[in-house]
């Protein structure tokens, strides 16, 4: 019954990815707004709204997961869809992971006190998991 | 001309571009909708609105690209399918959808600088055209999972040798 629901079936769609283009809009947009406030320091507002962007990202990836992962545990282990679901799996983890260890006040520090150098270094290490999860999207559609 | 077409479909990539590209707008305007409704709940301030309207022009401009591709997706379904008629009415509702999303940031260039919350107007236009946009997208993922359009459209031959070893009864080309 739950499993239906999470499968999608009373929609005939799935879930997963309908939930999917969340974090992924989010985060790139979370990327851009931060690349935005270093090219124009002197626009206001920019560091908070990628933090918004990017907490609405992360609760949408944490609410995709879970119909991703009832799919997920469908796909039998000796399709070559499996292995593909694998990575995909444990790269939207490596995402989440790091992407919530930015919630602190490093950044928006950064940007304040001008130290641009800290900020882009943070910045990098923010968002390179987003090349990750672009890679990640090119997932099976058979089962 | 084959080398555009090409490229809109995403054999380049080995993964169409259409449903790549519609993942900003869908994920953009019903972020802008929920942005409004945050600002008018008086959380976030001035930096809830600026982001709403950076939210809008950023699926505004992926939706542009997004057309393209849509379309040449489009014109490979032949005409007497379901998905074709699924197909008209998901881009009727999608142009209506940007079309509201444009109007909609016009009436917030004026004051998104430094007005603390979204106004009435705006907001109903971004419950509008939230609506239509999810309407759409649904459309578009039946078009997918229903219909199978787009589905191993470049791995056929593949899943067709991986089948026939296994012994799968395959039906003829």
């Amino acid at each position: 019954m739950l499993k239906d629901f999470l499968e999608g079936k009373p929609l005939r769609h799935p879930l997963h990815p309908m939930l999917v283009h969340f974090p992924i809009g989010l985060f790139l947009l979370s990327f851009f707004l931060d690349l935005a406030s270093l090219a124009f320091p002197f626009v206001p507002n920019l560091v908070r709204g990628s933090f918004y962007a990017m907490l609405l990202g992360v609760i949408t990836a944490l609410l995709a997961a879970v119909p991703g992962f009832v799919d997920y545990t469908d796909i039998r282990s000796d399709h070559p869809a499996k292995r593909i679901a694998t990575i995909h799996l444990m790269l939207n983890l490596i995402v989440v992971a790091s992407l919530r260890n930015q919630f602190g006040r490093a950044l928006p520090a950064a940007c304040r006190s001008k130290n641009y150098r800290n900020a882009v270094d943070l910045l990098v290490r923010r968002h390179c998991a987003l090349v990750c999860v672009q890679l990640s999207r090119r997932k099976p559609r058979l089962r | 001309m084959k080398w555009l077409l090409d490229f809109l479909k995403g054999t380049w990539l080995k993964h169409p571009l259409h449903p790549i590209l519609v993942h900003v707008p869908m994920a953009m305007w019903p972020g802008a909708l929920i942005f409004d409704l945050l600002s008018q709940w008086n959380i976030g301030g001035n930096a809830m609105v600026r982001l709403s309207f950076y939210a809008i022009i950023f699926g505004l401009v992926a939706s542009l690209l997004a057309v393209p591709t849509g379309l040449v997706d489009w014109t490979g379904i032949k005409k007497q399918k379901p998905a074709w008629k699924i197909g008209l009415y998901h881009m009727v509702l999608n142009l209506l959808a940007t079309a509201l999303f444009a109007v909609n940031l016009g009436l917030r260039v004026q004051d998104f600088r430094d007005a603390p919350t979204v106004s009435a107007a705006p907001l109903t236009l971004s419950i509008l055209g939230t609506a239509l946009v999810i309407g759409s997208a649904y459309l578009g993922g039946r078009m997918t999972y229903e219909y199978g359009i787009s589905v191993a459209r470049m791995s056929r031959k593949k899943w067709r040798k991986i089948a026939e070893a296994g012994g799968a009864n395959v039906p003829g080309q």
